[in-house]
Protein backbone atom coordinates (compact mmCIF):
# COMPACT_ATOMS: atom_id res chain seq x y z
CA UNK A 1 0.00 0.00 0.00
CA UNK A 2 1.33 3.15 -0.94
CA UNK A 3 1.15 6.18 1.18
CA UNK A 4 2.09 9.83 -0.11
CA UNK A 5 4.31 12.24 1.85
CA UNK A 6 5.94 15.22 1.11
CA UNK A 7 9.33 15.81 -0.69
CA UNK A 8 11.43 16.52 2.36
CA UNK A 9 10.07 13.47 4.24
CA UNK A 10 10.72 11.16 1.63
CA UNK A 11 14.12 12.32 1.48
CA UNK A 12 14.60 12.03 4.82
CA UNK A 13 13.83 8.58 4.87
CA UNK A 14 16.00 8.18 1.44
CA UNK A 15 18.95 9.48 3.47
CA UNK A 16 18.17 7.70 6.68
CA UNK A 17 17.65 4.39 5.50
CA UNK A 18 20.69 4.43 3.16
CA UNK A 19 22.45 4.61 6.52
CA UNK A 20 20.23 1.86 7.91
CA UNK A 21 21.35 -0.01 5.10
CA UNK A 22 25.19 1.38 5.30
CA UNK A 23 24.85 0.19 9.62
CA UNK A 24 23.58 -3.08 8.85
CA UNK A 25 20.29 -2.39 10.49
CA UNK A 26 18.06 -3.79 7.04
CA UNK A 27 19.00 -5.03 3.80
CA UNK A 28 19.11 -3.04 0.93
CA UNK A 29 15.99 -4.95 -0.75
CA UNK A 30 14.29 -4.09 2.43
CA UNK A 31 15.51 -0.30 1.99
CA UNK A 32 13.68 -0.63 -1.53
CA UNK A 33 10.62 -2.07 -0.35
CA UNK A 34 10.22 0.58 2.77
CA UNK A 35 10.87 3.57 -0.17
CA UNK A 36 8.56 2.28 -2.41
CA UNK A 37 5.91 2.49 -0.14
CA UNK A 38 6.53 6.21 0.61
CA UNK A 39 5.33 8.17 -2.81
CA UNK A 40 6.18 11.73 -3.54
CA UNK A 41 3.23 13.48 -3.03
CA UNK A 42 4.38 16.10 -5.56
CA UNK A 43 2.37 19.29 -4.63
CA UNK A 44 5.30 21.58 -4.56
CA UNK A 45 7.04 20.79 -7.86
CA UNK A 46 3.95 20.60 -10.13
CA UNK A 47 3.21 24.80 -8.63
CA UNK A 48 5.51 26.07 -10.92
CA UNK A 49 4.72 24.24 -14.22
CA UNK A 50 1.34 24.77 -13.29
CA UNK A 51 2.08 28.62 -12.57
CA UNK A 52 3.41 28.52 -16.18
CA UNK A 53 1.20 27.02 -17.66
CA UNK A 54 -1.53 28.86 -16.16
CA UNK A 55 0.56 32.26 -17.19
CA UNK A 56 0.11 30.87 -20.92
CA UNK A 57 -3.41 29.95 -20.65
CA UNK A 58 -3.97 33.84 -19.44
CA UNK A 59 -1.41 34.83 -22.40
CA UNK A 60 -4.25 33.22 -24.87
CA UNK A 61 -7.13 34.78 -22.86
CA UNK A 62 -5.50 38.44 -22.94
CA UNK A 63 -4.66 37.55 -26.82
CA UNK A 64 -8.36 36.88 -27.48
CA UNK A 65 -9.59 39.81 -25.41
CA UNK A 66 -7.28 42.03 -27.80
CA UNK A 67 -9.52 41.22 -30.53
CA UNK A 68 -6.65 41.69 -33.06
CA UNK A 69 -8.21 43.18 -35.99
CA UNK A 70 -5.57 40.98 -38.62
CA UNK A 71 -6.71 38.10 -37.74
CA UNK A 72 -9.89 36.64 -39.89
CA UNK A 73 -12.88 35.54 -38.03
CA UNK A 74 -12.60 32.05 -39.85
CA UNK A 75 -9.31 31.70 -38.73
CA UNK A 76 -10.03 32.60 -35.09
CA UNK A 77 -12.69 30.33 -35.17
CA UNK A 78 -10.58 27.71 -36.68
CA UNK A 79 -7.73 28.64 -33.94
CA UNK A 80 -10.20 28.41 -31.22
CA UNK A 81 -11.43 24.52 -32.29
CA UNK A 82 -8.47 23.40 -32.65
CA UNK A 83 -6.30 24.75 -30.14
CA UNK A 84 -8.66 23.05 -27.65
CA UNK A 85 -8.73 19.74 -29.40
CA UNK A 86 -5.13 19.84 -30.68
CA UNK A 87 -4.75 20.22 -26.81
CA UNK A 88 -6.76 17.15 -25.59
CA UNK A 89 -5.33 14.92 -28.67
CA UNK A 90 -1.83 15.70 -27.43
CA UNK A 91 -2.94 14.51 -23.78
CA UNK A 92 -4.29 11.23 -25.27
CA UNK A 93 -0.90 10.28 -27.43
CA UNK A 94 0.81 11.12 -24.47
CA UNK A 95 -1.17 9.31 -22.16
CA UNK A 96 -1.03 6.00 -25.02
CA UNK A 97 2.81 6.47 -24.33
CA UNK A 98 2.58 5.95 -20.76
CA UNK A 99 3.57 9.09 -19.82
CA UNK A 100 1.68 9.95 -16.39
CA UNK A 101 2.58 14.10 -15.81
CA UNK A 102 1.96 15.97 -18.94
CA UNK A 103 -1.30 14.70 -20.03
CA UNK A 104 -2.69 16.07 -17.14
CA UNK A 105 -1.00 19.19 -17.31
CA UNK A 106 -1.97 19.71 -21.04
CA UNK A 107 -5.70 19.09 -20.11
CA UNK A 108 -5.33 21.68 -17.39
CA UNK A 109 -4.05 23.67 -20.39
CA UNK A 110 -6.98 22.40 -22.03
CA UNK A 111 -9.52 24.32 -19.55
CA UNK A 112 -7.88 27.54 -20.48
CA UNK A 113 -7.94 27.14 -24.40
CA UNK A 114 -11.81 25.79 -23.82
CA UNK A 115 -12.35 29.03 -22.18
CA UNK A 116 -10.29 31.33 -24.75
CA UNK A 117 -12.07 29.42 -27.38
CA UNK A 118 -15.34 30.13 -26.38
CA UNK A 119 -15.05 33.82 -25.55
CA UNK A 120 -13.33 34.09 -28.67
CA UNK A 121 -16.44 32.41 -30.79
CA UNK A 122 -18.63 34.97 -28.53
CA UNK A 123 -16.44 37.42 -30.02
CA UNK A 124 -16.65 36.71 -33.58
CA UNK A 125 -20.23 36.49 -33.30
CA UNK A 126 -20.70 39.59 -31.28
CA UNK A 127 -22.63 36.96 -29.01
CA UNK A 128 -24.62 39.46 -26.50
CA UNK A 129 -24.08 37.49 -23.25
CA UNK A 130 -22.84 38.14 -19.67
CA UNK A 131 -19.52 37.08 -18.37
CA UNK A 132 -21.09 34.94 -16.05
CA UNK A 133 -23.43 33.14 -18.69
CA UNK A 134 -19.56 32.23 -20.90
CA UNK A 135 -17.83 31.03 -17.67
CA UNK A 136 -21.22 28.84 -16.44
CA UNK A 137 -20.93 27.74 -20.02
CA UNK A 138 -17.37 26.08 -19.50
CA UNK A 139 -18.35 24.89 -16.06
CA UNK A 140 -20.80 22.72 -17.41
CA UNK A 141 -18.79 21.70 -20.38
CA UNK A 142 -15.46 20.76 -18.80
CA UNK A 143 -16.88 19.03 -16.00
CA UNK A 144 -16.45 16.14 -17.46
CA UNK A 145 -12.79 16.48 -17.90
CA UNK A 146 -13.04 18.07 -13.51
CA UNK A 147 -15.18 14.62 -13.40
CA UNK A 148 -13.03 12.11 -15.40
CA UNK A 149 -9.10 12.90 -14.77
CA UNK A 150 -9.52 13.69 -11.14
CA UNK A 151 -6.16 16.00 -10.74
CA UNK A 152 -5.68 18.35 -8.36
CA UNK A 153 -4.60 20.91 -10.64
CA UNK A 154 -7.86 20.84 -12.83
CA UNK A 155 -9.91 20.52 -9.56
CA UNK A 156 -9.05 24.02 -8.46
CA UNK A 157 -8.55 25.57 -11.96
CA UNK A 158 -12.83 24.20 -11.68
CA UNK A 159 -13.02 25.60 -7.83
CA UNK A 160 -11.64 29.03 -8.80
CA UNK A 161 -13.43 29.71 -11.98
CA UNK A 162 -16.06 28.59 -10.23
CA UNK A 163 -15.47 30.89 -7.84
CA UNK A 164 -15.04 33.60 -10.39
CA UNK A 165 -18.40 32.64 -12.17
CA UNK A 166 -20.51 33.49 -8.60
CA UNK A 167 -18.77 36.92 -7.76
CA UNK A 168 -19.48 37.81 -11.78
CA UNK A 169 -23.12 36.93 -11.45
CA UNK A 170 -23.49 38.41 -7.74
CA UNK A 171 -21.97 41.87 -9.62
CA UNK A 172 -24.41 41.54 -12.42
CA UNK A 173 -27.12 40.82 -10.08
CA UNK A 174 -26.80 44.08 -8.40
CA UNK A 175 -27.44 46.00 -11.12
CA UNK A 176 -31.34 44.72 -10.89
CA UNK A 177 -32.82 47.07 -8.43
CA UNK A 178 -36.03 45.15 -7.27
CA UNK A 179 -36.80 41.56 -6.47
CA UNK A 180 -38.53 39.43 -2.92
CA UNK A 181 -37.32 40.26 0.40
CA UNK A 182 -34.70 37.81 0.15
CA UNK A 183 -32.80 39.67 -2.36
CA UNK A 184 -32.95 42.85 -0.85
CA UNK A 185 -31.81 41.16 2.36
CA UNK A 186 -28.63 39.58 0.30
CA UNK A 187 -28.70 43.18 -1.86
CA UNK A 188 -26.18 44.93 0.52
CA UNK A 189 -23.28 44.71 -1.72
CA UNK A 190 -20.74 43.15 -3.50
CA UNK A 191 -19.37 41.79 0.29
CA UNK A 192 -22.18 39.45 0.81
CA UNK A 193 -20.79 36.37 -0.45
CA UNK A 194 -17.43 37.09 0.63
CA UNK A 195 -18.86 37.60 3.83
CA UNK A 196 -20.92 34.32 3.63
CA UNK A 197 -18.59 32.31 2.21
CA UNK A 198 -15.96 33.45 5.23
CA UNK A 199 -18.17 32.50 7.78
CA UNK A 200 -19.22 29.63 6.69
CA UNK A 201 -15.95 28.31 6.19
CA UNK A 202 -14.71 29.95 9.45
CA UNK A 203 -17.46 27.64 10.99
CA UNK A 204 -16.08 24.06 9.07
CA UNK A 205 -12.64 25.05 9.97
CA UNK A 206 -13.76 25.27 14.01
CA UNK A 207 -15.25 21.60 13.26
CA UNK A 208 -12.30 20.53 11.88
CA UNK A 209 -9.93 21.82 13.83
CA UNK A 210 -11.86 20.37 16.83
CA UNK A 211 -11.16 17.22 15.57
CA UNK A 212 -7.57 17.30 15.21
CA UNK A 213 -7.83 18.21 18.97
CA UNK A 214 -10.13 15.25 19.77
CA UNK A 215 -8.06 12.21 17.71
CA UNK A 216 -11.06 11.39 15.23
CA UNK A 217 -13.88 12.53 17.49
CA UNK A 218 -14.18 9.20 18.70
CA UNK A 219 -16.50 9.14 22.23
CA UNK A 220 -18.05 12.26 20.64
CA UNK A 221 -22.06 13.12 19.96
CA UNK A 222 -23.02 11.04 16.84
CA UNK A 223 -23.89 14.28 15.41
CA UNK A 224 -20.37 15.31 16.07
CA UNK A 225 -19.49 12.51 14.29
CA UNK A 226 -21.32 13.29 11.79
CA UNK A 227 -20.33 16.09 10.82
CA UNK A 228 -16.52 15.99 11.82
CA UNK A 229 -15.59 13.06 11.17
CA UNK A 230 -18.24 11.29 8.53
CA UNK A 231 -18.52 12.66 4.89
CA UNK A 232 -20.37 15.93 5.78
CA UNK A 233 -16.55 17.07 6.32
CA UNK A 234 -15.54 16.09 2.52
CA UNK A 235 -18.94 16.52 1.20
CA UNK A 236 -20.20 19.26 2.22
CA UNK A 237 -18.15 21.28 4.39
CA UNK A 238 -15.17 20.50 2.78
CA UNK A 239 -15.88 21.68 -0.71
CA UNK A 240 -16.60 25.47 -1.41
CA UNK A 241 -18.57 25.11 -4.48
CA UNK A 242 -21.37 24.00 -2.49
CA UNK A 243 -21.40 27.27 -0.74
CA UNK A 244 -21.02 28.65 -4.38
CA UNK A 245 -23.99 26.97 -5.09
CA UNK A 246 -25.83 27.80 -1.79
CA UNK A 247 -25.18 31.94 -2.18
CA UNK A 248 -25.89 31.82 -6.14
CA UNK A 249 -29.06 29.94 -5.51
CA UNK A 250 -30.09 32.93 -2.95
CA UNK A 251 -28.88 35.78 -5.28
CA UNK A 252 -30.88 34.12 -8.29
CA UNK A 253 -33.95 36.45 -8.95
CA UNK A 254 -35.32 35.29 -12.72
CA UNK A 255 -37.26 32.77 -12.84
CA UNK A 256 -35.70 31.03 -16.29
CA UNK A 257 -32.44 30.67 -15.05
CA UNK A 258 -33.63 28.45 -12.09
CA UNK A 259 -32.70 25.08 -13.47
CA UNK A 260 -29.73 25.95 -13.75
CA UNK A 261 -28.84 26.53 -9.80
CA UNK A 262 -30.52 22.99 -9.70
CA UNK A 263 -28.09 21.76 -12.72
CA UNK A 264 -25.03 22.80 -11.20
CA UNK A 265 -26.09 21.08 -7.52
CA UNK A 266 -26.70 18.15 -8.71
CA UNK A 267 -23.18 18.18 -10.69
CA UNK A 268 -21.34 19.41 -7.65
CA UNK A 269 -22.90 16.90 -5.52
CA UNK A 270 -21.62 13.74 -8.29
CA UNK A 271 -18.63 15.44 -8.31
CA UNK A 272 -18.32 15.45 -4.48
CA UNK A 273 -19.37 12.25 -4.00
CA UNK A 274 -17.59 10.34 -7.00
CA UNK A 275 -14.28 12.66 -6.11
CA UNK A 276 -14.05 12.38 -2.30
CA UNK A 277 -13.44 8.39 -2.35
CA UNK A 278 -10.13 9.49 -4.71
CA UNK A 279 -8.84 12.45 -3.78
CA UNK A 280 -8.68 13.03 -0.39
CA UNK A 281 -6.32 15.84 -0.38
CA UNK A 282 -8.71 18.10 -2.97
CA UNK A 283 -11.26 17.67 -0.05
CA UNK A 284 -8.97 18.85 2.82
CA UNK A 285 -10.30 21.76 4.84
CA UNK A 286 -6.71 23.45 4.32
CA UNK A 287 -6.87 23.82 0.75
CA UNK A 288 -10.29 24.69 1.01
CA UNK A 289 -10.10 27.70 3.41
CA UNK A 290 -7.05 28.91 1.25
CA UNK A 291 -8.21 28.71 -1.41
CA UNK A 292 -11.75 30.53 -0.35
CA UNK A 293 -9.43 33.16 1.57
CA UNK A 294 -6.88 33.57 -1.12
CA UNK A 295 -9.37 33.31 -4.18
CA UNK A 296 -11.41 35.85 -2.32
CA UNK A 297 -8.73 38.15 -1.16
CA UNK A 298 -7.26 38.18 -4.94
CA UNK A 299 -10.38 38.54 -7.22
CA UNK A 300 -12.74 40.76 -4.86
CA UNK A 301 -10.23 42.90 -3.27
CA UNK A 302 -6.91 44.77 -4.00
CA UNK A 303 -8.92 45.78 -7.19
CA UNK A 304 -6.36 48.80 -7.82
CA UNK A 305 -4.00 45.98 -7.97
CA UNK A 306 -6.01 44.33 -10.68
CA UNK A 307 -6.43 47.27 -13.04
CA UNK A 308 -9.95 48.60 -13.71
CA UNK A 309 -11.00 45.91 -15.67
CA UNK A 310 -11.03 43.64 -12.46
CA UNK A 311 -12.18 46.27 -10.63
CA UNK A 312 -15.42 46.01 -12.61
CA UNK A 313 -16.48 42.89 -12.35
CA UNK A 314 -15.14 42.86 -8.58
CA UNK A 315 -17.10 44.69 -7.09
CA UNK A 316 -19.25 47.64 -8.10
CA UNK A 317 -16.96 49.97 -5.26
CA UNK A 318 -17.92 52.81 -3.15
CA UNK A 319 -18.40 51.73 0.86
CA UNK A 320 -18.15 47.76 0.55
CA UNK A 321 -14.93 47.61 -1.43
CA UNK A 322 -13.20 49.01 1.71
CA UNK A 323 -14.86 46.45 3.85
CA UNK A 324 -14.48 43.27 1.56
CA UNK A 325 -10.74 44.50 1.12
CA UNK A 326 -10.11 44.80 4.77
CA UNK A 327 -11.99 41.52 5.61
CA UNK A 328 -10.49 39.09 2.95
CA UNK A 329 -7.14 41.10 3.57
CA UNK A 330 -6.95 40.57 7.18
CA UNK A 331 -8.56 36.62 6.75
CA UNK A 332 -5.76 35.74 4.05
CA UNK A 333 -2.87 37.22 6.75
CA UNK A 334 -4.44 34.84 9.19
CA UNK A 335 -4.75 32.08 7.51
CA UNK A 336 -1.27 32.34 6.30
CA UNK A 337 0.45 33.12 9.54
CA UNK A 338 -1.86 29.87 10.81
CA UNK A 339 -0.53 27.74 8.28
CA UNK A 340 3.41 29.19 8.35
CA UNK A 341 3.28 28.67 12.41
CA UNK A 342 2.16 25.31 12.28
CA UNK A 343 4.66 24.56 9.29
CA UNK A 344 2.10 22.33 7.75
CA UNK A 345 0.43 21.18 4.46
CA UNK A 346 -0.64 23.65 2.36
CA UNK A 347 2.22 25.94 2.75
CA UNK A 348 3.42 25.28 -0.80
CA UNK A 349 -0.10 26.72 -1.98
CA UNK A 350 0.34 29.63 0.63
CA UNK A 351 3.89 30.38 -1.17
CA UNK A 352 2.28 29.77 -4.74
CA UNK A 353 -0.75 32.47 -3.80
CA UNK A 354 1.78 34.69 -2.59
CA UNK A 355 3.82 34.58 -5.51
CA UNK A 356 1.01 34.90 -7.87
CA UNK A 357 0.15 38.19 -6.43
CA UNK A 358 3.71 39.64 -6.35
CA UNK A 359 4.02 38.46 -9.93
CA UNK A 360 0.51 40.37 -10.67
CA UNK A 361 1.96 43.74 -9.08
CA UNK A 362 5.38 43.05 -11.27
CA UNK A 363 3.22 42.41 -14.31
CA UNK A 364 1.05 45.69 -13.04
CA UNK A 365 4.29 47.62 -13.09
CA UNK A 366 6.23 45.95 -16.33
CA UNK A 367 3.68 45.09 -18.58
CA UNK A 368 3.76 47.80 -20.95
CA UNK A 369 7.00 47.05 -22.45
CA UNK A 370 5.00 44.40 -24.77
CA UNK A 371 1.67 43.29 -25.17
CA UNK A 372 0.34 41.70 -22.58
CA UNK A 373 -0.79 38.26 -24.01
CA UNK A 374 3.13 38.13 -25.26
CA UNK A 375 4.07 38.81 -21.26
CA UNK A 376 1.78 36.47 -19.77
CA UNK A 377 2.90 33.74 -22.66
CA UNK A 378 6.13 34.32 -22.48
CA UNK A 379 6.36 34.20 -18.18
CA UNK A 380 4.68 30.94 -18.58
CA UNK A 381 7.11 29.87 -21.19
CA UNK A 382 10.04 30.66 -18.50
CA UNK A 383 8.63 28.85 -15.89
CA UNK A 384 8.19 25.65 -17.59
CA UNK A 385 11.73 26.04 -19.08
CA UNK A 386 12.87 26.09 -15.33
CA UNK A 387 10.78 23.18 -14.65
CA UNK A 388 12.04 21.61 -17.05
CA UNK A 389 15.57 22.25 -16.19
CA UNK A 390 15.89 21.46 -12.39
CA UNK A 391 14.34 18.33 -13.28
CA UNK A 392 17.12 17.49 -15.66
CA UNK A 393 19.26 18.82 -13.04
CA UNK A 394 18.31 16.98 -9.96
CA UNK A 395 18.48 13.78 -11.82
CA UNK A 396 21.49 14.88 -13.11
CA UNK A 397 22.73 15.65 -9.62
CA UNK A 398 21.36 12.67 -8.07
CA UNK A 399 22.81 10.68 -10.59
CA UNK A 400 26.54 12.06 -10.50
CA UNK A 401 26.42 11.29 -6.49
CA UNK A 402 25.35 8.00 -7.20
CA UNK A 403 22.40 7.70 -5.79
CA UNK A 404 18.66 6.60 -6.48
CA UNK A 405 17.18 8.82 -9.45
CA UNK A 406 13.58 7.55 -7.86
CA UNK A 407 14.76 8.94 -4.64
CA UNK A 408 14.71 12.46 -6.06
CA UNK A 409 12.00 12.37 -8.59
CA UNK A 410 10.16 15.36 -9.05
CA UNK B 1 -17.69 -5.45 0.72
CA UNK B 2 -19.34 -3.64 -2.27
CA UNK B 3 -19.44 -0.47 -1.61
CA UNK B 4 -22.51 1.76 -3.14
CA UNK B 5 -20.34 4.38 -5.25
CA UNK B 6 -17.77 1.36 -5.73
CA UNK B 7 -18.61 1.44 -9.79
CA UNK B 8 -17.80 4.67 -9.79
CA UNK B 9 -15.02 4.82 -8.19
CA UNK B 10 -12.88 2.03 -10.22
CA UNK B 11 -14.73 2.91 -13.22
CA UNK B 12 -14.63 -0.04 -15.54
CA UNK B 13 -16.07 2.03 -18.73
CA UNK B 14 -12.99 4.51 -18.59
CA UNK B 15 -10.19 1.99 -18.36
CA UNK B 16 -9.94 2.88 -22.22
CA UNK B 17 -7.92 5.93 -23.05
CA UNK B 18 -10.03 6.56 -26.17
CA UNK B 19 -12.94 6.16 -24.15
CA UNK B 20 -11.68 8.17 -21.22
CA UNK B 21 -10.80 11.00 -24.14
CA UNK B 22 -13.89 11.13 -25.93
CA UNK B 23 -15.83 11.72 -22.59
CA UNK B 24 -13.97 14.70 -21.79
CA UNK B 25 -14.02 15.98 -25.53
CA UNK B 26 -17.32 15.87 -26.36
CA UNK B 27 -19.11 18.35 -24.69
CA UNK B 28 -16.50 20.75 -24.86
CA UNK B 29 -16.61 20.21 -28.49
CA UNK B 30 -19.80 20.33 -29.06
CA UNK B 31 -19.40 23.72 -27.52
CA UNK B 32 -17.22 24.70 -29.74
CA UNK B 33 -18.79 23.75 -33.00
CA UNK B 34 -22.15 24.87 -32.52
CA UNK B 35 -21.54 28.38 -31.95
CA UNK B 36 -20.03 28.58 -35.25
CA UNK B 37 -22.20 26.69 -37.26
CA UNK B 38 -25.19 28.31 -36.57
CA UNK B 39 -23.91 31.54 -36.57
CA UNK B 40 -22.49 31.34 -39.89
CA UNK B 41 -25.58 29.71 -41.60
CA UNK B 42 -27.50 33.12 -39.76
CA UNK B 43 -25.08 35.13 -41.60
CA UNK B 44 -24.90 33.08 -44.99
CA UNK B 45 -28.33 32.44 -44.95
CA UNK B 46 -30.23 34.91 -43.62
CA UNK B 47 -32.28 38.21 -44.26
CA UNK B 48 -30.25 41.53 -44.38
CA UNK B 49 -31.97 44.35 -42.66
CA UNK B 50 -30.45 47.71 -40.95
CA UNK B 51 -30.96 48.47 -37.42
CA UNK B 52 -30.98 51.90 -36.16
CA UNK B 53 -28.65 51.72 -32.84
CA UNK B 54 -26.98 53.92 -30.45
CA UNK B 55 -23.71 52.49 -29.44
CA UNK B 56 -21.63 52.84 -25.74
CA UNK B 57 -18.17 51.05 -25.11
CA UNK B 58 -17.67 48.93 -21.83
CA UNK B 59 -15.44 46.43 -21.82
CA UNK B 60 -15.64 42.75 -21.00
CA UNK B 61 -12.56 40.61 -19.37
CA UNK B 62 -12.74 37.59 -21.34
CA UNK B 63 -13.80 38.91 -24.67
CA UNK B 64 -12.14 42.35 -24.78
CA UNK B 65 -13.51 45.88 -25.54
CA UNK B 66 -17.65 46.44 -27.07
CA UNK B 67 -20.04 48.53 -27.99
CA UNK B 68 -23.12 48.15 -26.21
CA UNK B 69 -25.99 48.85 -28.87
CA UNK B 70 -29.61 50.29 -27.95
CA UNK B 71 -31.86 49.61 -30.68
CA UNK B 72 -34.74 51.76 -31.24
CA UNK B 73 -37.08 48.34 -32.07
CA UNK B 74 -36.02 47.28 -28.42
CA UNK B 75 -38.92 49.22 -27.46
CA UNK B 76 -42.18 46.65 -27.59
CA UNK B 77 -44.26 48.46 -24.68
CA UNK B 78 -46.44 50.63 -27.32
CA UNK B 79 -47.10 47.15 -29.19
CA UNK B 80 -47.96 44.73 -26.78
CA UNK B 81 -50.39 44.31 -23.34
CA UNK B 82 -49.36 41.70 -21.01
CA UNK B 83 -52.90 39.60 -19.93
CA UNK B 84 -51.52 39.92 -16.24
CA UNK B 85 -51.18 43.61 -16.53
CA UNK B 86 -53.19 43.98 -13.45
CA UNK B 87 -51.70 42.20 -11.23
CA UNK B 88 -49.83 44.56 -9.43
CA UNK B 89 -47.79 42.47 -6.95
CA UNK B 90 -45.20 41.15 -9.55
CA UNK B 91 -46.37 43.45 -12.16
CA UNK B 92 -42.49 43.33 -13.54
CA UNK B 93 -41.11 40.56 -13.00
CA UNK B 94 -43.88 38.85 -14.29
CA UNK B 95 -42.65 40.26 -17.85
CA UNK B 96 -38.98 39.92 -17.90
CA UNK B 97 -38.02 37.17 -19.58
CA UNK B 98 -41.00 36.73 -21.46
CA UNK B 99 -40.52 35.34 -24.93
CA UNK B 100 -41.76 37.63 -27.69
CA UNK B 101 -41.45 37.78 -31.54
CA UNK B 102 -41.29 40.99 -33.27
CA UNK B 103 -42.42 41.25 -36.77
CA UNK B 104 -40.42 43.68 -38.71
CA UNK B 105 -41.40 45.98 -41.57
CA UNK B 106 -38.17 47.21 -43.45
CA UNK B 107 -38.68 50.78 -45.22
CA UNK B 108 -36.92 52.20 -48.62
CA UNK B 109 -33.09 52.27 -47.23
CA UNK B 110 -33.74 48.71 -45.70
CA UNK B 111 -34.24 50.30 -42.21
CA UNK B 112 -36.22 47.99 -39.86
CA UNK B 113 -38.77 48.97 -37.61
CA UNK B 114 -41.77 47.38 -35.25
CA UNK B 115 -44.68 46.21 -36.93
CA UNK B 116 -45.89 44.22 -34.49
CA UNK B 117 -45.72 42.39 -31.34
CA UNK B 118 -46.77 38.85 -30.16
CA UNK B 119 -45.72 35.46 -27.94
CA UNK B 120 -46.79 33.26 -31.10
CA UNK B 121 -44.58 33.01 -33.72
CA UNK B 122 -45.51 34.63 -36.70
CA UNK B 123 -44.87 34.41 -40.91
CA UNK B 124 -42.72 36.80 -42.76
CA UNK B 125 -39.31 38.76 -41.60
CA UNK B 126 -39.63 38.40 -37.42
CA UNK B 127 -36.75 38.57 -34.44
CA UNK B 128 -37.32 36.69 -31.20
CA UNK B 129 -36.48 38.46 -28.07
CA UNK B 130 -36.96 38.31 -24.31
CA UNK B 131 -38.89 41.08 -22.68
CA UNK B 132 -36.51 42.50 -20.31
CA UNK B 133 -37.73 46.00 -17.85
CA UNK B 134 -35.90 49.09 -17.23
CA UNK B 135 -34.99 50.70 -14.40
CA UNK B 136 -36.70 53.65 -14.86
CA UNK B 137 -40.57 54.31 -15.71
CA UNK B 138 -42.60 50.94 -16.54
CA UNK B 139 -41.25 50.71 -20.02
CA UNK B 140 -40.18 47.46 -21.38
CA UNK B 141 -38.00 47.35 -23.79
CA UNK B 142 -36.87 43.50 -25.65
CA UNK B 143 -33.09 42.03 -25.25
CA UNK B 144 -32.71 40.36 -28.75
CA UNK B 145 -29.30 39.07 -28.08
CA UNK B 146 -27.53 41.90 -30.67
CA UNK B 147 -26.59 44.08 -27.44
CA UNK B 148 -23.11 43.81 -28.60
CA UNK B 149 -20.47 44.33 -30.71
CA UNK B 150 -16.33 43.16 -30.15
CA UNK B 151 -13.93 45.57 -31.00
CA UNK B 152 -10.14 45.91 -31.39
CA UNK B 153 -8.89 46.51 -27.87
CA UNK B 154 -8.39 50.59 -27.67
CA UNK B 155 -10.23 51.64 -30.59
CA UNK B 156 -13.28 52.42 -28.38
CA UNK B 157 -12.51 56.11 -28.92
CA UNK B 158 -11.97 56.03 -32.74
CA UNK B 159 -15.39 54.55 -32.94
CA UNK B 160 -16.75 57.38 -30.83
CA UNK B 161 -15.17 59.84 -32.80
CA UNK B 162 -16.34 58.60 -36.26
CA UNK B 163 -19.67 58.43 -35.27
CA UNK B 164 -19.97 61.91 -33.86
CA UNK B 165 -23.14 63.56 -35.31
CA UNK B 166 -23.59 60.35 -37.55
CA UNK B 167 -26.32 57.76 -37.29
CA UNK B 168 -25.02 54.33 -36.75
CA UNK B 169 -26.49 51.34 -38.36
CA UNK B 170 -26.08 47.79 -37.83
CA UNK B 171 -26.18 45.18 -40.58
CA UNK B 172 -28.15 42.48 -39.05
CA UNK B 173 -28.44 38.85 -40.71
CA UNK B 174 -31.74 37.01 -39.50
CA UNK B 175 -32.70 33.61 -40.10
CA UNK B 176 -35.90 32.31 -38.32
CA UNK B 177 -35.93 34.92 -35.84
CA UNK B 178 -32.66 34.56 -34.37
CA UNK B 179 -30.13 37.43 -35.27
CA UNK B 180 -26.35 38.06 -36.19
CA UNK B 181 -24.47 41.00 -36.50
CA UNK B 182 -22.32 40.93 -39.46
CA UNK B 183 -21.03 44.49 -39.23
CA UNK B 184 -21.33 48.67 -37.91
CA UNK B 185 -22.55 51.24 -40.75
CA UNK B 186 -22.43 54.80 -40.29
CA UNK B 187 -24.22 57.04 -41.86
CA UNK B 188 -24.77 60.66 -42.10
CA UNK B 189 -27.91 62.21 -40.36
Amino acid sequence: MERKVSESRRKFLSEESRLWVQDGLISEDARAGIMARYVQARRLPEIVPLLGLSMIGLGVLSFIAANWRYIPPLLKVTLAICSYLGCVTGAFFLEKRGRRFAPDLLLFLSGFLLLGGLALISQVFHVDGSASGLLMTWLLVFAPTFLIVRNMSIYVLYEVVSLFYLNIRYAENQSYSYGSEADAFLRVGPAAPTVLLLVLVGAAWWICLDERKTGGAGGESKLKNFLVGGPARRIFWGNFMILNWFTWMCVINSRHESILPFVLGVLVIGVLIIAAGKCLDAFDLDWQGLLVTGAAGITLSFPFAWGERWYRYGSVGGEDLLAQTLLSSVALAGYLIYRIIRRSRGSGFTTFLFCALLARWYFGMFFTFMSRSMFFISGGVILLLITFASRKWSKLAVRNSGGDENDAAL
Amino acid sequence: MTQPFDFLKNRPFLKQTWVKYAAVAILPALALFYAPIVNYSVLLFGQKVLLETLPVDPTDFLRGDYVTLDYAIADIEPFITWEDDDDDDDYDKRRRGREVYVSLALDGDGIASVSAVSEERPSGLYLKGRAKRRFWGSRVDCDYGLGAYYIPEGTGRELEDAIDDKRVLADVRILRGRGVIKKLEVAER
